[in-house]
């Protein structure tokens, strides 16, 4: 996974794009070789010491990992569980829509 | 005839002489991995009559409560699986004894709940329970079994007014009670109802305030204006 989303985040680096993380892992220290060795740049809140088991997870009842929503600009959920191809192609999708609107506002200026 | 005597060879090679003793258990514990292969020999009143004969003395005798524990459920483990007419008035029995012994032992209540998944062994345990995370655990297990069925039908209004005591219950008077993995009830439940209900397409994600990995703090609201992949994810 971490490929894909490697090259999601380089590809759309000068969008108005974010990926962002909410890492389940319970052992920061554990963790930290993995972000550099995996180039893992993208932001992520941590779930904090219970791991899969904190309070994220538990206020959003996630229960399977991982668990992927897509947001639009103004926070609506639009897709969730993506993965892939299907994770551009939303991603894609929702920017197109969002430059859409933009460019429709700025024509009405 | 040949297919009786062909699962008597069988079980003699894989259940060796019984014992008196935690010995048995553990021995019954590889007979029955053995046999998983094997539904006929499960079925057989006579073998697994056996088998919980042994598994009810040992319990009995065990020295100690994790020994007796050990025998009470996989005798449970055991009786699950059968499916002969026995079955259930064994179910029962081990169940009986089980909650004469551990009803307040939130560890082995839960292990219970697991092994024995049916709306009998909740509504058993809650009869005698008092600890309020295993009490919490078998109302949510029958919450869920309600939920399960509301999403193909309309409950009737006992149903309904249940399923809603439950939640009520769950949120109220046994929210502060943990569950398996130390987390209050009341959350857990609060946060499977938002997905449930919330995190659905169309509406607009909660908010979340938290830290990340360098410990700065940030919110996810920071975010708007951008469209954002929120990625519930572990390196494991």
């Amino acid at each position: 996974m971490y490929p894909h989303e490697r090259s999601l985040v380089a590809r759309l680096k000068d969008e108005p794009f974010a990926l962002i993380g909410i890492n389940s892992d319970d052992d920061l220290e554990k963790l930290k070789p993995a972000l550099e060795k995996e180039s893992i740049t993208w932001r992520s809140f941590w779930n904090g010491k219970l791991g899969t088991s904190g309070p994220i997870s538990t206020a959003w009842g996630v229960s399977s990992w991982p668990t992927i929503f897509v947001l639009d600009e103004e926070g609506v959920i639009r897709y969730m569980n993506v993965r892939e191809a299907k994770m551009d192609e939303a991603v894609d999708t929702l920017l197109a829509e969002l430059k859409a609107k933009q460019a429709k506002k700025d024509g009405k200026k | 005839m040949l297919v009786r005597s062909l699962m008597l060879a069988l079980l003699a090679s894989a259940v060796p002489p019984l014992v008196d003793g935690p010995a048995d258990v553990a021995r019954i514990r590889e007979a029955t991995k053995e046999l998983r292969a094997k539904p006929e020999l499960k079925n057989d009143e006579k073998v697994v009559g056996e088998w919980l004969d042994t598994l009810w003395k040992a319990a009995d005798e065990a020295k100690d409560d994790k020994e007796a524990w050990s025998a009470l459920i996989l005798a449970q483990e055991v009786a699950e699986q059968c499916t002969t007419t026995k079955a259930k008035e064994w179910r029962a029995k081990v169940r009986t004894r089980a909650l004469e012994r551990f009803a307040d032992d939130a560890e082995r209540m839960l292990a219970l709940l697991r092994v024995s998944g049916g709306e009998e062994t909740r509504a058993a345990v809650l009869a005698v329970t008092k600890n309020p995370s295993v009490k919490a655990a078998a109302h949510w297990a029958d919450a869920n079994s309600l939920m399960a069925k509301q999403k193909k039908e309309k409950l009737s209004e006992a149903e309904q007014k249940k399923l809603d005591g439950i939640l009520k219950l769950l949120q109220g008077e046994l929210g502060s009670a943990l569950d398996a993995r130390g987390r209050k009830w009341g959350d857990v439940v609060a946060g499977k109802l938002r997905a449930t209900n919330d995190l659905v397409i169309g509406k607009v994600a909660p908010e979340i305030e938290g830290t990340d990995l360098d410990g700065q703090p940030f919110k996810l609201s920071d975010y708007r204006g951008k469209i954002v992949v929120l990625d519930f994810w572990g390196n494991w």
